[in-house]
């Protein structure tokens, strides 16, 4: 079972999001912070990260700055999930080792589950 | 050139004539003066020296008849008096006996009849060039001339000669050395010929030369001057014509020389050239007149005439000159404006009326003009006029105050020497300034981007103008300039447009959670919906995604009004980027039950285009298009792209509501939407047009219409066929 670690501080958009994964056959990890979410990625090696960018402490940005200058956990691919919507901020984030960014607000969570398991490689049923 | 070099030959031989004349005069000359001084000083010589010899003789030696006696007393004398010159003596006695001579044959002989010895005898040395008697055994060579000397001898107390001694001189030396003297004489005068010439040249080039040119050109003026000019002399007969008096007359000069000047005169009263001739002839005055004379095919002209006498020394008169200048042309303008003015002193009140009543509109126009001034210079906006060469002719108290500029300092400079800098802090280049752009379109012009200005002290703030050209009869004559200091409202339009961006951002994340909530639901993830709780849901999420919508629109047009957008051209298909975007709005189609169709080129080179910016400029027309035509009836759209030599146009065609003619001019203004789009369509935000307006300013395409209500409309946008240009900005769109 693919694992996937959800980083939010958005409770609402946690939950919502764990929910549909869980029921697409996902196992899920949740953070409510980019320390915390980077600590569970690190130990938990998990298939692929969704990652917010706005939160308190460190952010998503920061985040996957620092997966990336790690061995450990370089390999994951990660999905920017945010509400910043500039093509110049999408950019910074492709360019940072991010797979996909994906506006919330312009996606439903079907497009979600549809590039997480492209990304995974799993089957679309 | 060629007449001054023949002046100068001709000058150079004739002085050559005179020299070689005056050398040969001087040779011969020379010969005899030479000849005659050697022959006066051999004479001197042998003269005295054989008076000084004879002085050892006697009276009686000269009676002697014994001729033995003789020889012996003359031998001694001869061999005293003997000399290389002085080479044969004859003694002769009174009576013309030769008694003693070196020459033997002769001594005894009488020549009684001998001239130069009768006048010796009587006192005087006598001289004779040649030899009558051939002396013997002297020969030829050595003796070819002689001087003989007939010396007269007369002692003391006698008054008569008492003999005469003949010696022959020898003259062959005086002939060698007169031939030297020549030699040296001939050198000395061809130096000095040599020299003098030189010097001649020198002086003749200084000042003859001159003169000669001076004279010259004297006479070339004369001739050439415009004025008829005659010399005659005292009957009045020509002597000299210039040119001008052939033209004036109408006579050739060779009819005139010879002739009088009433050959073309004659037309005055005789009174006339009576008082001429006494003037000139008996007072010996200039005389000045105007004259009517005739010309040589009959036509009459005036002339103003001049005749001066030249007098000499002596007051008398050697010539008289005559001027004349046609002044016909003159008489005849003089005529006219006579009449003229009598035309003029009538116009001239008439013009006093009109000056009068001017003068009073003037007062009018002064105080308008006054008031015009007090109005621009107080107006709350810089006011600067221009002419068409851009120079600045005005500028008001605010414009002063808001450019840090004096306007007389401004004031004749041309309006581009103020820099005007884009954001960027690129200096905006000419052809982009509205004061150029308005010149030469003829048409009103406002900054569209941010536009800066500069002062002098180098700090700057966003301007913005408005320039209205001034057209008179239809001519482009200058321009007005009315603008203000944008910075207040810049920062406002900051503060609001950071306000939009966060609070976007912040309304999209409850937005999120609604939609993706809803979407659980209606997916079934929690359980099966009934058919109401499936419409209600629906509900719920179309106004939840219009929110989202107005929410992106918003953003970007947030980003668009600040100027910050950032414009990425990459190499794209055109046709197949067309067909991406119309693919992305299938489900709006299909909802719709639209017919989307192409008219698309085969094959097209890869433009430089930023997809972003044009992705949105489709999407946001085809919206509209699929939307205001598939009401009530199956809509049809035609999406197409053609190429001209100087642009992609890329238009979009529906067959829907249209857009009223009086509203067309309106519907890219922010938030508007016409009545019949409202009717058909509640939710549309007034956003859509607006965005692709400011997207196609942007990058610098066009946009325009063609629109029918009831019909349809079609939009053009074109982008230049070099695509479109990179600009730095700090925002991109919201996809």
């Amino acid at each position: 079972m693919k694992k996937i670690l959800i980083v939010e501080d958005e409770i609402p958009l946690l939950k919502a999001l764990a929910d549909r994964l869980t029921r697409e056959g996902f196992s899920t990890l949740e953070a409510k912070d980019g320390l915390v979410g980077l600590n569970v990625a690190l130990e938990e090696h998990p298939d692929l990260i969704l990652l917010d960018i706005i939160m308190p402490g460190m952010d998503g940005m920061e985040m996957l700055e620092k997966l990336k200058v790690n061995p450990l956990s370089k390999n994951i691919p990660v999905i920017l999930l945010s509400n910043l919507g500039d093509t110049s901020k999408i950019l910074e984030g492709i360019e940072a080792g991010a797979e996909s960014y994906l506006i919330k607000a312009n996606v439903k969570l079907e497009d979600v589950v549809k590039i997480v398991k492209e990304k995974l490689g799993v089957n679309i049923a | 050139m060629l007449n001054k070099l023949s002046t100068l030959v001709r000058f150079y031989i004739l002085t050559a004539i005179i020299f070689a004349v005056l050398a040969v005069v001087l040779i011969f000359a020379s010969n005899s003066i030479i000849q005659n001084s050697f022959i006066n000083r051999a004479k001197v010589a042998v003269s005295s020296a054989i008076t000084s010899e004879a002085k050892d003789l006697k009276p009686a030696d000269f009676s002697l008849r014994d001729s033995v006696h003789a020889e012996n007393v003359f031998r001694d004398f001869y061999e005293k008096v003997k000399t290389n010159e002085t080479i044969r003596i004859k003694v002769w006695d009174y009576s013309g006996k030769v008694i003693f001579s070196d020459d033997q044959s002769i001594v005894g002989q009488r020549f009684p009849d001998n001239e130069e010895f009768k006048e010796a005898l009587r006192g005087e040395v006598v001289t004779e060039i040649g030899q009558k008697v051939k002396p013997e055994n002297v020969s030829e060579q050595g003796y070819k001339q002689l001087l003989e000397v007939y010396v007269p001898i007369t002692f003391a107390d006698e008054s008569v000669p008492s003999g005469v001694i003949e010696a022959y001189f020898k003259l062959d030396d005086v002939n060698v050395r007169i031939k030297e003297t020549q030699t040296i004489l001939l050198i000395a005068i061809a130096s000095f010929s040599i020299a003098t010439s030189v010097l001649f040249f020198t002086l003749f080039r200084s000042v003859i030369y001159k003169q000669i040119e001076r004279i010259n050109l004297q006479a070339l003026t004369l001739e050439n001057v415009s004025d008829h000019v005659i010399i005659t002399n005292l009957d009045g007969v020509i002597l000299y014509v210039n040119k001008a008096a052939e033209k004036l007359t109408g006579y050739l000069k060779s009819e005139m020389i010879g002739n009088r000047p009433s050959l073309w005169g004659k037309r005055m009263p005789k009174e006339f050239y009576e008082k001429m001739w006494k003037v000139i002839k008996t007072d010996k005055k200039e005389f000045e007149g105007q004259i009517t004379n005739k010309r040589k095919n009959g036509e009459e002209y005036v002339a103003d005439a001049r005749i001066t006498p030249v007098l000499d020394k002596n007051n008398n008169i050697l010539f008289f000159i005559g001027l004349e200048r046609d002044i016909t042309e003159k008489k005849i303008v003089e005529t006219k404006l006579l009449e003229s003015n009598k035309g003029l002193e009538e116009s001239k009140e008439a013009m006093v009326n009109i000056m009068e009543d001017l003068e009073s509109v003037k007062v009018k126009l002064e105080e308008e003009k006054v008031k015009d001034e007090a109005i621009l210079e107080n107006i709350g906006e810089g006011v600067l006029a221009i002419d068409s060469q851009r120079k600045v002719l005005f500028l008001n108290k605010k414009g002063e105050e808001i450019l840090a500029w004096k306007a007389l300092s401004l004031i004749g400079r041309v309006i581009n020497s103020l820099p005007l800098e884009d954001e960027q802090g690129n200096l905006i280049p000419l052809e982009q300034r509205p004061t150029y752009i308005a010149l030469k379109t003829g048409k009103t012009t406002t900054t569209t981007t941010t536009t800066y200005f500069v002062r002098s002290d180098k700090t700057k703030f966003p301007i913005g103008i408005i320039v209205s050209p001034i057209k008179i009869n239809g001519k482009i004559t200058g321009a007005i300039a009315v603008f203000r200091d944008m910075t207040k409202e810049k920062e406002i339009d900051k503060a609001k447009s950071e306000f939009v961006s966060l609070a976007s951002h912040q309304l999209r994340t409850p937005l999120t959670a609604i939609n993706w909530y809803i979407e659980m639901l209606q997916d079934k993830d929690v359980g099966v919906l009934n058919d109401k709780q499936k419409e209600y849901f629906l509900e719920i999420y179309k106004g939840s995604r219009r929110m989202v919508d107005l929410l992106n629109d918003l953003l970007n047009v947030s980003r668009l009004e600040t100027g910050r957008l950032k414009i990425e051209p990459v190499p794209t298909d055109l046709k197949a980027f067309i067909q991406e975007v119309c693919k992305e709005l299938q489900p709006l189609v299909l909802e719709m039950g639209c017919h989307l169709l192409f008219k698309l080129p085969e094959k097209l080179p890869e433009v430089n285009v930023d997809q972003v910016l044009l992705r949105q400029v489709i999407s946001n027309l085809l919206t509209n298009a699929i939307q205001y035509s598939s009401v009530g009836k199956a809509g049809q759209v035609i999406v197409s792209l053609a190429v001209s030599p100087k642009e992609y146009t890329i238009s979009v065609k529906d067959n829907g509501i249209g857009i009223p003619k009086e509203v067309q001019g309106r519907i890219f203004e922010k938030f508007f939407r016409a009545d019949n789009a409202h009717e058909i369509m509640v939710d549309g935000n007034g956003l859509g047009l607006y965005l692709v307006k400011q997207i196609i300013d942007a990058f610098g395409g066009s946009i325009r219409l063609d629109s029918e209500v009831g019909k349809g409309s079609i939009f053009y946008v074109t982008i230049s066929l070099s695509g479109m240009k990179a600009k730095v900005g700090q925002k991109g769109l919201e996809k």
